[in-house]
């Protein structure tokens, strides 16, 4: 057996299947072993398989765009406008290919300006999507709606409703099903006898899980009332 | 006056490297006379499937000659340009010759 470096058989079954049982399949593939065996002499085989690889995807997408093309519908004379439109696609699209690849530093370049552009659009939406568009994901959020406060006197905007704003606006705004008031902070529990942990929490008034629509993970949620002046602190989990 | 149209730039330089390589035009012969004559790189997949258009339209025949000992053992292909083939060339040739018909001073002058 000979140890000759031989075509990478992968590439060869690519040629295959792309040509797809073209009687010319086997003189094509002896066409590529003996540049293949010429490369090799002149380059060596890692050079070689390379040269090997991109031929083969090359002859395989030719081939392929070849087939896809004579599927489209055609008239008695063979040609349509899909098939003409499709030609001059296809054509485009390789010119479009062979320029890309015949000034590489610039291909580069709007390449990745391009990604760069795409990636801050997604990541654009994302921000306007999740903020604006989709609401808050929670049941019924699309009803929601969180109060803020401008102070005159400073011209600062967008702060938070003190407690005693939050209990008048409660007894007499009708506007709204439910006013409820969730401040959110981290908080440090301790055990008997452990460590405190630090943790992601909020305090809310006793009614606002109801109308949140959060089920706790262990218990029951606050009970009317177990917000008032002077009750005993509950956690919920 | 006809309608038919022409062979392609690509198709005639092929059946022309073809016909320049004889009894050698094999695939990997004809694609490097090609190469040769026009300084241009050719693409395998351009070049195949121009060939099989060439064959379909019957402007050449190819024949499978067994090869010993080299290429994985697989035969090549010989190429020849058909009568028709050729008729479409002195057609083409024609048609340029008329066009420059008279012109040989104005190509002159621009050097």
């Amino acid at each position: 057996m000979s140890d000759a470096p031989r075509p990478p058989r992968r590439a060869e079954r690519v040629v295959e299947v792309g040509l797809a049982g073209d009687a010319a399949t086997d003189t094509i593939l002896g066409d590529l072993h003996q540049e293949f065996d010429e490369r090799v002499a002149g380059g060596g085989a890692l050079r070689a398989r390379a040269w090997y690889w991109l031929v083969a995807l090359e002859l395989a997408a030719r081939y392929r765009l070849r087939a896809l093309r004579r599927r489209l519908p055609g008239d008695a004379e063979g040609e349509s406008r899909w098939r003409v439109g499709a030609t001059d696609l296809l054509g485009e699209l390789r010119y479009g290919f062979r320029m890309l690849r015949k000034t590489p530093l610039v291909s580069l370049a709007a390449i990745l300006t391009i990604a760069v552009g795409i990636g801050m659009t997604v990541q654009t939406f994302s921000i306007v999507h999740g903020t604006a568009l989709r609401g808050v994901p929670l049941p019924g959020g699309e009803r929601l709606v969180q109060v803020r406060t401008k102070n005159p006197d400073t011209g600062s905007r967008n702060q938070s409703v003190p407690y005693h704003d939050f209990l008048e606006m409660r007894e007499r705004v009708s506007a709204f099903e439910s006013v409820g008031s969730v401040y959110t902070g981290t908080l440090n529990l301790a055990g008997e006898g452990g460590p405190p942990e630090r943790y992601d929490g909020g305090w809310v008034s006793a009614d606002s899980l109801s109308w949140l629509g959060v089920p706790p993970e262990l218990g029951r949620v606050f009970l009317p009332g177990e917000d008032r002046e002077g009750a005993e602190p509950l956690l919920v989990l | 006056m006809g309608t038919k149209s022409f062979l392609g730039e690509f198709e005639q330089m092929l059946l022309l490297a073809i016909l320049r390589k004889g009894d050698e035009a094999y695939g990997v012969e004809v694609r490097r006379e090609l190469e040769e004559c026009t300084g241009k790189s050719v693409t395998r997949g351009a070049f195949y499937t121009t060939l099989d258009r060439l064959q379909s339209k019957g402007y050449l025949t190819w024949e499978k000659k067994p090869v010993e000992g080299r290429r994985g053992g697989r035969p090549q292909r010989h190429f020849e340009v058909t009568e028709e083939g050729l008729e479409e060339l002195r057609r083409v040739r024609e048609a340029f010759d008329n066009l420059w018909e008279g012109l040989d001073h104005v190509v002159a002058r621009s050097r």
